[in-house]
């Protein structure tokens, strides 16, 4: 999904309590920013993982789970 | 090429493996000569030993292009065992002379560009009714060169050096070619533009002045994390990564660096390439420098997970 679909797909929703419900805190200085990073946006990162380590491009050796995530 | 109308020598068969779909099928008589009135039989390489124990095989030529130092010894390795001469043709030999200006992209690695480069070149650059293009693959690059270099004085022809590995950028200094103009009729202000010691380019610098220290825009990103499972203890341990390790991710774009000294240097060969002859190999050679600085800033952004607070797995959120 390109940042472009993905602000269309985020108009009228409230990511704010979406996201609260997933026990994740937004602050931001602009909202448009958020809209980015609707949960659509991603590619669900364990099957991306299973595929890179299954066809031998990487090998799994440990898995992060994010506690704050500053983006740019 | 070689052997086409070399009576004394006969080639009983070709052997295929880069190619898809030619194994089993003949080098057709238009190609062949007159000699071979039936084409040349092709067979996979897999055969190589079997047929030269059929054919009684002197000599082995291995006709390479793509396939690395290794493969090309390993394949010498199965034929002087099974009997036959391994051998490499070299340029003199195999190349055509071209009747006509010749524009040689050479690199040294399949993906530097070179198709890009010389579209570009071709598109912007100073020759309108565009000569015949001929692509140098990797393999030998620098006897290449020197070869279209001969062409080039020779003929008038042009040469446009996009050169990416190191070898090659020491190549073009090697030579000479670009430092100094060397044919006579190279005109002044090509050779003027020549000289020049490049870093990264002025823009470069007050692009990233700003954005010092700061991550980067769109998709970079800092995370703070912890270490949830490991799957191979080994190389974790070597990473210094540890179950609950706290680590920062930090996913930073070349603020824009590499794209300004593509940028730049895609300006100045354009330029450069329309004065004819010899400035483009230094142009580009200034180029390959100045992604330099931009290898070191890559370096200077990896580093490794640095915050070794363990931190209680229920502390972190949905739990571990």
């Amino acid at each position: 999904m390109s940042r472009h679909q993905a602000r269309r797909t985020a108009r009228g929703r409230d990511l704010r309590r979406e996201m609260r419900e997933r026990v994740v805190e937004v602050r931001a200085a602009s909202f448009a920013t958020v809209a980015d990073e609707i949960p659509e946006a991603y590619k669900d990162v364990a099957e991306v993982v299973e595929v890179v380590h299954g066809a031998g491009i990487g090998r799994k050796v440990a898995r992060l789970k994010p506690l704050a995530v500053l983006k740019g | 090429m070689v052997f086409r109308e070399d009576a004394a020598r006969q080639v009983v068969a070709f052997t295929a493996q880069q190619i898809p779909h030619i194994a089993d099928r003949r080098y057709p008589v238009s190609l062949a000569g007159p000699l071979y009135p039936d084409g040349i039989p092709i067979h996979p390489e897999d055969q190589l030993e079997a047929l030269i124990a059929r054919h009684g095989v002197d000599l082995c030529v291995m006709a390479y292009s793509d396939v690395s130092h290794d493969d090309v010894m390993h394949l010498a390795s199965r034929a002087n065992p099974a009997g036959a001469d391994f051998t490499l043709l070299g340029v003199d030999r195999t190349m055509l002379r071209a009747r006509v200006p010749v524009v040689a992209g050479c690199a040294s690695r399949t993906g530097a560009g070179k198709s890009q480069t010389v579209t570009a070149f071709r598109r912007f650059g100073g020759i309108r009714r565009a000569p015949p293009i001929i692509m140098m693959r990797r393999i030998a690059a620098h006897q290449q060169l020197e070869h279209a270099t001969r062409g080039r004085t020779e003929q008038g022809g042009q040469i446009i050096g996009h050169h990416i590995d190191a070898d090659i950028g020491g190549m073009f200094e090697e030579r000479g070619v670009g430092r100094q103009p060397t044919t006579s009729n190279t005109p002044k202000r090509a050779a003027s533009s020549t000289v020049r010691t490049p870093t990264a380019s002025v823009n470069g610098r007050s692009r990233g002045r700003s954005q010092l220290g700061t991550v980067g825009s769109g998709n970079h990103f800092i995370e703070i994390g912890y270490v949830d499972k490991i799957f191979d203890a080994d190389v974790a341990a070597r990473f210094g990564l540890a179950r609950d390790l706290v680590t920062v991710l930090i996913h930073s774009g070349s603020r824009g660096l590499g794209y300004q000294v593509c940028d730049d240097y895609l300006r100045t060969m354009l330029m450069v390439a329309s004065a004819p002859a010899s400035s483009c190999p230094t142009a580009s050679s200034q180029s390959y420098r100045a992604t330099w600085p931009a290898t070191r800033t890559c370096w200077s952004a990896r580093i490794g997970p640095f915050a070794r607070a363990s931190v209680p797995a229920a502390t972190a959120p949905g739990g571990a």
